[in-house]
C-alpha cells in the first residue's frame, strides 16, 4: 500500500506517466479513498491549468511584437545584403566556407 | 495540444543546411512561427514588457549570429528556447543552477507522519482566474520560485513542451526535471495556500 507521501511525490514529479501499469493503478486507487491526496492532486492539475490560461498558446499577445518582429526581419534582410562581411561574423568562423561543411 | 505551427520547423537535413546557410527565408520563417511563443514565455517568466521586449531581441539576436553552428541534433524550437533561457536567468541575475538543497522539500516533509500520512493536509484553494486578486496570486508565488524551478514549471504547463525538450532547454536529466517540478509546484501550492485565497466568489 503506498503512503500519501509517496502518492504525492509521484503526481508532483510528472512521473505518473511514466510509471509501470501497477503503480498507476495503485494511485487511482488511493485517490478513491483518500480525500486529501485527491485535493492536493487536483489543486496540481487546477495551477497548471491556471498557468495555461494565463500564458499558454492563445493568450494575449501585445501589438508591440509586430514591431519586434519587423526589427528582427530587418536584421535578417540586413545580413543578405551583406552576406560576406567578414568583420560582423565572430572569432573566424570562416564565414560562408564554414556554412558548406558537411554536418 | 495544438503545436501544428511549431511543425514547421521540423528537423530535416535541408531544413538544417539553410539554418547554418543563414537562409533568410528559413529565419524569416522561425522568427514568424515562434516569436509570440518566445515572447510569452519571457513574460510568464516575470520579465516587464521592456524588459521582455529586450530579452526576447537578444535571444532572436543570438540565434541568427550562431545560426552556422546549429547541428540540426535537436528541434530548432528547442535550441532557441534553451538561447531564451540562458538570457532569462541572465537578466534575472541569479545563479540559475539548482540548489542541491531546498528548504522546500523540508515543508512538504513537515505535512507528514512518520508513516507517511498527512499531517497536515492540504487546505482547499480557489484557484477561479476571473478572480483578479487570484491571477496576482499566482503571478506573486511564480515570481518568487528560482529560475530554473520556475521555467520548469511554465514550459510544462503553460506551453505544453514535452519532459524530453524541457530536459534539452534546460539542461538537465530526467531525474533532476522530476525534482524541479516536484518543488515548483510544491513552492506555488505552499505559497498560495499561505495567501489563503479564498476568492471572493464561491
Amino acid at each position: 500500500m503506498m503512503s500519501c507521501r509517496e502518492v504525492t511525490r509521484i503526481v508532483a514529479s510528472d512521473e505518473l506517466a511514466e510509471a509501470p501499469r501497477a503503480r498507476r493503478l495503485a494511485i487511482r486507487f488511493h485517490h478513491l479513498i483518500c480525500r486529501y491526496c485527491r485535493r492536493y492532486a487536483s489543486q496540481l492539475r487546477a495551477l497548471g491549468e491556471a498557468a495555461r490560461k494565463m500564458w499558454g498558446p492563445g493568450s494575449r499577445d501585445p501589438d508591440s511584437l509586430s514591431r519586434l518582429e519587423r526589427v528582427l526581419l530587418d536584421e535578417i534582410r540586413a545580413r543578405r545584403d551583406a552576406p560576406s562581411s567578414p568583420g560582423s561574423s565572430e572569432d573566424g568562423s570562416g564565414g560562408d566556407r564554414d556554412q558548406t561543411k558537411p554536418r | 495540444m495544438k503545436r501544428r505551427r511549431a511543425d514547421i520547423l521540423e528537423d530535416d537535413p535541408d531544413f538544417t543546411a539553410r539554418i547554418r546557410a543563414r537562409d533568410p527565408a528559413t529565419l524569416e520563417s522561425v522568427v514568424r512561427t515562434t516569436l509570440a511563443q518566445v515572447h510569452r514565455i519571457a513574460r510568464s517568466a516575470g520579465l516587464g514588457p521592456q524588459q521582455a521586449e529586450d530579452v526576447v531581441q537578444a535571444t532572436f539576436l543570438a540565434f541568427i549570429e550562431s545560426a552556422p553552428t546549429f547541428e540540426g541534433r535537436s528541434h530548432v524550437r528547442t535550441w532557441l528556447l534553451g538561447i531564451l533561457y540562458n538570457k532569462i536567468a541572465e537578466a534575472r541575475r541569479g545563479t540559475s543552477r539548482e540548489a542541491q538543497h531546498d528548504p522546500i522539500e523540508e515543508v512538504v516533509e513537515s505535512r507528514f507522519n512518520v508513516d507517511g500520512t498527512w499531517a497536515r493536509p492540504p487546505r482547499p484553494l480557489d484557484l477561479h482566474l476571473r478572480d483578479k486578486e487570484i491571477r496576482k496570486g499566482i503571478e506573486d508565488c511564480l515570481g518568487e520560485l528560482p529560475t530554473q524551478q520556475k521555467m520548469a514549471f511554465l514550459l510544462r504547463e503553460a506551453q505544453g513542451l514535452s519532459t524530453q525538450e524541457i530536459c534539452k532547454i534546460l539542461g538537465v536529466t530526467i531525474t533532476h526535471l522530476g525534482v524541479l517540478f516536484f518543488r515548483s509546484r510544491n513552492r506555488l501550492r505552499e505559497c498560495l495556500e499561505q495567501k489563503g485565497l479564498k476568492g471572493s466568489r464561491s
